[in-house]
C-alpha cells in the first residue's frame, strides 16, 4: 500500500497549493493541512513536487447531487439505506478479514457504479478506514463523472504501464477517500484484468490491512467477461439489481456465472 | 435454472400498487375508449315508442286445464296469432309502407329476412294479467291484455307502424280456424271404431272357446284334479261295499235255504202241526231213500205211496214238482233198463218214452206252478232273512249302478286334464289377441278426446274477441335509458380494457421487484434496499409530465363540453 499511500499524499499536496473554489471552511483547510503533514512526517519527504496537467476541479454538494451522489452529505435522509449497508458490509469484511470489494450487475444501467460511490463515501466516512474505489469498467468508465473529476489518464494507462500509480489516483475532496479513475480502453479489456499489473495493484491494496478497503466498479455481467474474471480475485461481491428491471432470468444467470466468487449479498436498487 | 414464479396471492396493496406502476398503461386506454364509447353514446338518435293496449274478451276457460297454467294458456294463444300475423311477407310489406328502415340500398338491399329480425326487435308484444276467478271458484291470474308496440327513431312511424300491427291482429282475430284439428278427430273417430270392432271380435271369440272347452281350462286344472281324487276315495268306498254286500247276500242265501218259508202251526197245547206241503215233502224224501233199500212192495214203501197220494190230491192237481220228478226218474231209470233188453222198437220202450215225456210236461206245469203258487211265506224267521237278503240285492244293484257312475265322472275328468295344456295355450293366444285390441281401442279412444280438446281450444280462441281500448299514441318524448346504459357500458368495457392491458402486461413481466421477491429467488433478502434517487433533472421532467397530463384532461373535458353543447 506504500505505493498508493505516496500518491495519495501527493495528490493531497498538490490540491492544496490550488486556490479553493467551495465553501470550504478554514478549519477543515487547517485539518487538512496538519493530517498532510502527519502522514509526510512518517514518509520524510518535505518537498511536494509541482502538480501535474491533469484538469481537476473541486467536488461540491449540488453537483455530487446532480449526479445523486448523496452519501456526502449529512442531512439528506436518502443517505440511511446505504448507511445500513455501510454497517453491515463493515462488519462483515472486518470479521472475515476481508480488503477488497467487488460490485456489479447483471444488466446495464442497473445503477452499480453509483451505488459503487455513494457506498464508498459512506464507508469513508467512517473514521478508521480509507477507501479505495477503483473504476475496472475499462469500455466505458463512469466513476470520475459521478465525482466530477476529469482524469488526463485511467487505470488502463496503469495496466499498460503508461502511467505510474499516482497519476491515476484522485482525491475527490472527501476524507479517506481516494479514486483510481478508468479511462475508456478499446477491445483487449479482459486481458488487462488478468495482466501482472493489476495482481501487484490487488496485492498491494491487500497488503495494508485492516485499514483500507477497496471497492472495484466491475462491468455488467452480461455485457463481457470481465467481471466474471475478476470477481474471483476479490474478497468478496455484492450483486446490485435494478427493481422492475433485472429479470429473474438474468438474475439467476448471472449467480451462476458468479460461483467461483464469493457473493455476499445483493442490493435492490432504483425501488420506486 | 427456471426463475420461481411468484405465485401466491396478492394482497390488495400489492395489486394497488400495480396499478399506480402501470397508471398509464391503465389510464390511456381507459380514456380513449371511455371518450369513444361517450361519444358514440351521444350520437345515437333518440328512440321513439308507441303502445297500443288489446283487450281479450270472453274468455271461456276451458274445464280440462288446471287453474295454475291459465297464464300458460292465454299467452299460447297469443303466440298462435301472432305467428299467423308476423310473417315476413307481412313484416315486409309494413316496412316498406311506413319506410321503416329508410329507402333500401339499390346495390346491396338488405335481405327481408334480416330487416323482418329488425322489425321483430324493434316490436314488443307482452300480456296484461289480472286476477280472475276460474270456474272452479278458485282465484287465479289470467292475461286479460295484450300491449303492441314499436320503436322508431321517427315518432311518427312508431305511431303507424303500431297502428298497423294493430289492425294485422284484429283482423286475424276475426278469421275462423283451420280445420285442421277437425280433419285429426275425424280419422282419429273412424280408427276409434274399427278398433271396437276388433275387440268385440276378440271378445267374443274368447268368451266362445272358454265355453267350450270350459272344464278343461287351465284354472279348472286344480278343480278337476280334486274332483278326480275325491271320486276315486268313493270308487274305492262303494267296491269294498259291494264285496261286502256279496258276502253278505251268500251268507243269507246260505241262511235261507235251511230255513222252511211257512212256519209251522202251533196248537194251543203246544203240539206243532206239520203242514200239508212239510208232510208231502217229508214223505217224499222219506220214499226216495227207502226206495233204493227195499222192494216196491215194502209195506213202508206201499204206505208211503198211499199218503203220497193222499197229500198231493189234498194240495191240488197233478202232484208236486219233486214227486213228478222222482216219478220221472223211475221212468228214466225203467227206460234204462229196457234199452238194454230191448231194441229200440219194442212197444214198451215207445210206452215208457210217451210216459218219460208226459211226465216232463207236467213236471214243468208243476214246477210253474208251484213257484206261482209258493204262497207266501209265513215264517218270520224266512220272512226276515229273506227280507235282509232282498234288501243286500237291491243295495247291491244300486251300488254297481253308482260305480259306473263314478267310473264314468273319473274318466271324463281325466280326458280333461289331459286336454289342459292344449287348451290352456289356445286360451292363452285368444286372451292376448284380446287384451291388444283392447289396448289399442283405449289408446286411440284417448287420443280422439285429446284431439277434441284441441279442437275445442281453437274454437275458444276465434270465439274470443280481441278489443283495442287504447290506441297507439303519438309519442312526444324519446325512449329513456338507452344513453345513459350505453354511457354506462362503454365505462365499464374501457375499464375492462385497460385493466386488460395492465394485466397482460403485469404477466409478461419478467423482472424482479421487490425485495420479497428477491428474496424468495434467492433464499435471502438484498443488504440493502435503496431507493431511486431523483436530482433535479428528474424533479424538471416529473413536473412537466404532470403539467403535461393536466393539460391532456383539460383538453379532453372542453372538447366533450363543446360536443355536447354543440350536438343538443
Amino acid at each position: 500500500m506504500g505505493r498508493i499511500e505516496d500518491a495519495l499524499i501527493k495528490a493531497k499536496a498538490e490540491k492544496l497549493t490550488r486556490p479553493h473554489v467551495t465553501a470550504k471552511s478554514q478549519q477543515e483547510l487547517e485539518r487538512q493541512r496538519s493530517s498532510l503533514r502527519r502522514h509526510g512526517d512518517e514518509l520524510a519527504t518535505p518537498e511536494l513536487p509541482s502538480p501535474p496537467i491533469s484538469d481537476r476541479r473541486q467536488v461540491d454538494f449540488d453537483q455530487l447531487s446532480e449526479q445523486r451522489v448523496i452519501a456526502a452529505s449529512d442531512q439528506d435522509d436518502r443517505v440511511g439505506p446505504y448507511r445500513q449497508l455501510r454497517t453491515q458490509l463493515l462488519k462483515t469484511m472486518r470479521d472475515n478479514n476481508w480488503s477488497s470489494l467487488a460490485i456489479t450487475s447483471p444488466n446495464e444501467g442497473a445503477g452499480k457504479t453509483l451505488t459503487a460511490v455513494n457506498l464508498a463515501i459512506s464507508l469513508s466516512r467512517s473514521a478508521n478506514t480509507t477507501v479505495v474505489l477503483v473504476d475496472l469498467d475499462l469500455t466505458s468508465p463512469t466513476v470520475h463523472q459521478k465525482l466530477n473529476i476529469n482524469p488526463g489518464k485511467g487505470l488502463v494507462d496503469f495496466l499498460e504501464g503508461h502511467a505510474e500509480l499516482d497519476q491515476v489516483l484522485f482525491d475527490p475532496a472527501i476524507d479517506r477517500l481516494v479514486v483510481l479513475a478508468g479511462r475508456s480502453a478499446g477491445k483487449q479489456s479482459s486481458e488487462l484484468l488478468a495482466s501482472p499489473r493489476m495482481h501487484e495493484l490487488i496485492r498491494s491494496l491487500r497488503a495494508k490491512g485492516d485499514s483500507h478497503i477497496a471497492i472495484f466498479d466491475l462491468p455488467p455481467l452480461l455485457r463481457n467477461d470481465d467481471a466474471i474474471l475478476f470477481t474471483p480475485l476479490a474478497d468478496a461481491t455484492l450483486i446490485v439489481v435494478e427493481d422492475g428491471v433485472t429479470t429473474k432470468d438474468q438474475l439467476m444467470q448471472s449467480i451462476q456465472l458468479l460461483k467461483n466468487a464469493n457473493v455476499i449479498g445483493t442490493i435492490l436498487n432504483k425501488v420506486k | 435454472m427456471l426463475p420461481n414464479q411468484d405465485n401466491s396471492p396478492k394482497s390488495f396493496q400489492e395489486y394497488w400498487a400495480i396499478l399506480r406502476r402501470r397508471r398509464f398503461l391503465f389510464l390511456v386506454p381507459f380514456a380513449a375508449i371511455a371518450m369513444v364509447s361517450s361519444l358514440y353514446a351521444l350520437s345515437l338518435p333518440e328512440i321513439y315508442r308507441s303502445q297500443a293496449t288489446i283487450l281479450i274478451e270472453d274468455q271461456a276457460i276451458p274445464e280440462d286445464i288446471v287453474g295454475a297454467t291459465i297464464s300458460n294458456y292465454a299467452s299460447q294463444q297469443i303466440q298462435l296469432i301472432s305467428r299467423r300475423v308476423l310473417t315476413i311477407e307481412n313484416i315486409q310489406k309494413v316496412i316498406e309502407k311506413y319506410n321503416v328502415y329508410g329507402p333500401a340500398d339499390p346495390i346491396e338491399p338488405v335481405p327481408y329476412a334480416i330487416q323482418a329480425n329488425w322489425f321483430r326487435d324493434d316490436m314488443d308484444l307482452e300480456l296484461v294479467s289480472a286476477e280472475v276467478v276460474d270456474p272452479r271458484g278458485r282465484a287465479s291470474e289470467a292475461a286479460v291484455a295484450f300491449t303492441l308496440a314499436f320503436r322508431s327513431s321517427e315518432p311518427k312511424v312508431a305511431q303507424d307502424v303500431t297502428r298497423e300491427l294493430v289492425a294485422l291482429f284484429l283482423n286475424e282475430n276475426r278469421r275462423s280456424s283451420g280445420s285442421t284439428t277437425m280433419g285429426v278427430s275425424a280419422l282419429l273417430t273412424s280408427a276409434v271404431e274399427s278398433a271396437n270392432q276388433e275387440l268385440l271380435v276378440a271378445e267374443t271369440e274368447l268368451a266362445k272357446f272358454r265355453t267350450e272347452n270350459e272344464g278343461a281350462l287351465p284354472e279348472l286344472y286344480q278343480f278337476n284334479f280334486d274332483v278326480i281324487s275325491r271320486t276315486e276315495q268313493q270308487l274305492s268306498d262303494v267296491n269294498l261295499r259291494i264285496q261286502e254286500l256279496e258276502q253278505r247276500k251268500l251268507q243269507l242265501s246260505a241262511q235261507l235255504s235251511s230255513i222252511s218259508p211257512t212256519a209251522p202251526v202251533k196248537l194251543p197245547d203246544g203240539e206243532i202241526v206239520v203242514g200239508d206241503q212239510e208232510r208231502l215233502r217229508a214223505s217224499l224224501a222219506e220214499y226216495q231213500r227207502k226206495v233204493s233199500i227195499y222192494e216196491s212192495d215194502h209195506p213202508d214203501l206201499v204206505r208211503l205211496r198211499r199218503e203220497i197220494e193222499v197229500l198231493q190230491k189234498t194240495l191240488g192237481e197233478g202232484g208236486t214238482a219233486a214227486l213228478l220228478a222222482q216219478q220221472l226218474t223211475d221212468e228214466q231209470t225203467r227206460l234204462t233198463e229196457l234199452r238194454e233188453r230191448y231194441s229200440s222198437e219194442h212197444p214198451d220202450i215207445a210206452a215208457a218214452e210217451a210216459a218219460i215225456a208226459e211226465l216232463e210236461s207236467q213236471l214243468a206245469f208243476a214246477r210253474r206252478k208251484e213257484a206261482a203258487s209258493a204262497g207266501s211265506p209265513d215264517n218270520p224267521a224266512y220272512v226276515m232273512v229273506n227280507t235282509q237278503l232282498q234288501s243286500a240285492v237291491l243295495e247291491s244293484q244300486s251300488l254297481l249302478v253308482k260305480r259306473a257312475e263314478l267310473e264314468s265322472v273319473i274318466a271324463r275328468h281325466e280326458a280333461l286334464i289331459k286336454l289342459a295344456p292344449q287348451i290352456g295355450m289356445q286360451y292363452e293366444i285368444l286372451s292376448r289377441s284380446y287384451e291388444n285390441a283392447k289396448t289399442k281401442y283405449q289408446d286411440l279412444q284417448a287420443k280422439l278426446r285429446a284431439a277434441e280438446v284441441a279442437a275445442n281450444v281453437e274454437q275458444n280462441i276465434t270465439g274470443q274477441r280481441f278489443t283495442l281500448i287504447e290506441p297507439p299514441a303519438l309519442p312526444l318524448t324519446p325512449e329513456e335509458g338507452s344513453v345513459a346504459s350505453m354511457f354506462f357500458l362503454g365505462i365499464v368495457f374501457a375499464g375492462g380494457i385497460g385493466v386488460g392491458a395492465v394485466a397482460l402486461v403485469e404477466s409478461a413481466d419478467n423482472s424482479v421487484r421487490g425485495a420479497r421477491e428477491l428474496e424468495s429467488l434467492l433464499g435471502a433478502p438484498p443488504l440493502a434496499a435503496i431507493p431511486y434517487i431523483k436530482n433535479n433533472s428528474d424533479i424538471r421532467h416529473d413536473n412537466r409530465v404532470r403539467l403535461s397530463l393536466l393539460g391532456a384532461c383539460a383538453g379532453c373535458a372542453a372538447l366533450a363540453v363543446a360536443y355536447v353543447v354543440y350536438w343538443s
